[in-house]
């Protein structure tokens, strides 16, 4: 066992955090006042080559691993990047590019990637249903063949990027007699006539990622938009999990070193009794905790990474363990830190509140805390 | 990074099982010192007492050892803790010390070696300290009392803390040596018992102390090493409860289902999965980390999490087996009661937590 990370995977995170600071940190509050895209952040990601990390070079990509790509995602945390900024990412580069890249053709890779990994397309992925949230296999958006076409019809909702996507990887029925077996994956791009996106959900935290609806009415797409074979979609729905639970959770987990440092600096800084409150041991025991939680995720997170970088295969129980963990256990900590802020912990101008409210996705996101304890209990 | 075992190192893990494989999992081995003596014997030929015979640069000398640490409690916390206070311990905080031949023998020939150095108003503060030596000739007179003494039943010898003008010294004493003022069960732990000792002016050659030694920072250490005894023991007790828990809910069946069928149950289960998962990589990583801050800081941060995450699962243990769980088929109610036990040796969580904020604001330098 090692746990240390490289001399060059510690000198790149320090680059993104570094980078971050500058270009996108000091935009973060206004953007998510007004609940707004950043586009121009987002572009920034992809020119620093955060967007494309994992993928190979010849398409634009970073050509790096798993573990150095969560390492990045943790960083943009780290730095004080919005939870809605990371989200978009992750729903842009690991549920829609990545997908397109293990499972389109040669041509799909070649039209999609390069523009994906610049961050000129933005991408979305569209599961979720109405009645069909952690029960993928419920859905009922359908894709039904017609000569050299399939024409696609439902609504998918809770869709990352929705409003705002140039491509969507949508799963929909093919086989509506089959569950899961019945679902496979497509390519839509958006003004194809039939597809729409309603506007954007206002939602509590992670405020400028924009969430919508996506609504299929009649939308013809041709048949080579089709991701893989027919009836592979839920599997390719299950390899996005270990990004949900790795890369996507990774900037939750950097927001809680972002805490911790805030913390600090408050607590050392804020003066009473004649004294910092730093000095006062019910403080000491706020910022001990948080770094407890900040440093044992991280070793979960690093965990399934490192696992995917083995090309180990998929392990549900590890990528649910730490979900569960991140999702549930970080709710104290960020609670701790408002409280430790007092009455400015409630502003806006410190921004732990913001962390608080982003902080709120992680046990919902990508499968609620319950559904990580049914599959873990079904895999003891 | 690296979150497993390579091949070296799994052989030596299974070699080691094979050993654990002949011990006794329950107490029973403490009723006769042959037989106490006989098990430590055993695992003298094993890399957990003799680390020479590991030299490899492919193996990860710290990993293997908090694997079979963490293996040796779960299989028994008893020999685990008398072999780690009692032989380990000692090994570790001495290691640096200029000892004599006489107690170099005694340490080598796998003696137990309690310490003895809680007093009423000391704990970890050297200024406290009221148990004291002086130098006369080639002998110390040394005095004081000494509570929380742990396993003097299983002793050889004592190893006594005290003050020698403003720095700490250890006398090596023959169990025989002192008098034992009271001495108590742990509550819960029936077979392991906790000591009040007195010393009175008993007179002590030379070549049976230890120091005086000048590092101040050496009480930290000395803390920091019975932390590191808790640490992988932690995970080892959490094992064995989760197993206790997990197996009893797959099997138990009430409403004509596994409980473990139910949500209630296996939620339970899921959380206790989540926290030692958690657990095992902090412990893990705790006992890997060679930088002298950071191996500070992440032990800190494992005795904590580790140790409250051992009370949590026992404590869901013992809601699943429910009466089970209070008779002697299973541990979990041993183990809960350990967890208390555990969470207050050593730097307790809540200074380990006081500690940790320090060292975080910067308060604390290492």
């Amino acid at each position: 066992m090692d746990f240390n990370l490289s001399k060059e995977q510690r000198m790149f995170k320090r680059e993104v955090i570094n980078f971050a600071k500058k270009e996108i940190v000091p935009r973060v509050r206004e953007f998510e006042k007004k609940g707004e895209f950043d586009f121009e952040s987002f572009r920034k990601l992809g020119e620093f080559g955060i967007l494309g990390l994992h993928f190979p070079e010849y398409l634009g990509g970073g050509g790096a691993d798993v573990l150095t790509t969560v390492i990045a995602a943790e960083a943009l945390g780290e730095a004080g990047v919005d939870g809605g900024l990371t989200l978009s990412y992750g729903a842009h580069t690991f549920l829609c590019a990545d997908t397109i890249f293990r499972h389109g053709t040669k041509e799909q890779v070649e039209k999609y990637l390069p523009k994906l990994i610049t961050g000129e397309y933005i991408g979305c992925m569209g599961l979720s249903e109405p009645n069909a949230g952690s029960d993928v296999a419920s859905m009922s958006t359908v894709a039904e063949k017609k000569g050299d076409r399939y024409v696609l019809n439902g609504t998918k909702m809770w869709i990352t990027n929705g409003p705002i996507a140039d491509v969507a990887v949508i799963y929909a029925k093919t086989d509506p007699s089959k569950k899961h077996e019945g679902i496979s994956a497509f390519i839509v791009e958006k003004n194809t006539p039939g597809f729409s996106a309603g506007p954007p959900i206002e939602k509590m935290g992670v405020k400028t990622s924009q969430t919508s609806e996506l609504i299929f009415n009649n939308c013809e797409i041709p048949e080579e938009n089709l991701l893989g074979k027919e009836g592979e979609g839920f599997l390719m729905a299950l390899e996005t999990v270990e990004w949900d639970r790795s890369a996507l959770l990774a900037p939750f987990v950097g927001a809680t070193k972002y805490v911790l440092d805030r913390c600090i600096d408050y607590a050392k800084k804020r003066i009473q009794f004649d004294r910092p409150i730093g000095k006062f041991q019910a403080i000491k025991h706020k910022i001990a905790d948080i770094k407890i939680f900040y440093e044992t995720a991280r070793l979960l997170t690093y965990k399934i990474a490192w696992c995917k970088d083995q090309g180990r295969p998929i392990n549900h129980l590890e990528a649910a363990v730490a979900k569960l963990y991140v999702g549930d256990f970080s709710l104290k900590p960020t609670n701790d830190a408002m409280v430790l802020h007092g009455g400015n912990g409630y502003t806006h101008e410190f921004d732990i509140e913001r962390v608080f409210r982003d902080g709120r996705l992680a046990p919902i996101g990508g499968g609620t805390s319950d559904i990580q304890k049914v599959i873990i209990s079904r895999m003891l | 990074m690296r979150f497993d075992f390579n091949e070296k190192e799994r052989k030596i893990i299974e070699d080691f099982s094979y050993i654990l494989n002949q011990i006794p999992g329950d107490g029973s081995f403490l009723y006769n010192k042959a037989n106490l003596s006989d098990i430590i014997n055993k695992l003298s030929k094993t890399i957990y007492f003799d680390t020479r015979k590991i030299v490899d640069e492919e193996i990860n000398l710290n990993s293997i050892l908090f694997k079979i640490k963490s293996d040796l409690c779960s299989k028994n916390f008893y020999l685990y803790l008398i072999a780690e206070l009692g032989i380990n311990f000692i090994r570790n905080i001495l290691e640096d010390q200029n000892l004599s031949d006489y107690i170099s023998s005694i340490m080598n020939s796998k003696n137990i070696i309690i310490p003895a150095y809680v007093e009423d108003n000391m704990n970890f503060h050297l200024k406290e300290i009221t148990t004291t030596a002086i130098l006369n000739g080639d002998y110390y007179i040394v005095s004081g009392t000494k509570k929380n003494v742990l396993f003097l039943d299983w002793a050889d010898y004592v190893l006594l803390l005290a003050k020698y003008e403003d720095n700490l010294i250890f006398f090596i004493l023959n169990k025989d040596e002192v008098e034992i003022k009271s001495r108590e069960n742990l509550y819960g732990i029936d077979l392991l018992t906790i000591s009040e000792i007195l010393i009175k002016e008993k007179k002590i050659p030379k070549d049976r102390c230890v120091g005086p030694i000048l590092d101040k920072n050496f009480l930290d250490n000395f803390f920091y090493s019975i932390n590191r005894i808790l640490i992988p023991g932690s995970i080892g007790l959490m094992q064995k409860s989760f197993e206790e828990a997990r197996v009893f809910a797959k099997q138990h069946k009430n409403g004509g289902k596994p409980i473990i069928a139910y949500q209630e149950v296996g939620f339970k289960l899921a959380e206790m999965k989540t926290l030692l998962d958690a657990s095992y990589l902090i412990a893990a990583k705790a006992m890997n980390t060679e930088n002298k801050k950071q191996s500070y800081e992440t032990n800190l941060v494992a005795k904590v999490f580790c140790l409250e995450s051992l009370e949590n699962i026992a404590s869901s243990a013992l809601s699943i087996l429910s009466t089970y769980g209070f008779t002697d088929k299973y541990l979990s109610g041993n183990i809960l009661m350990l967890s208390k036990f555990f969470q207050v040796n050593g730097t307790s969580t809540e200074v380990s937590r006081v500690n940790l904020g320090d060292l975080c604001l910067g308060y604390k330098k290492i």
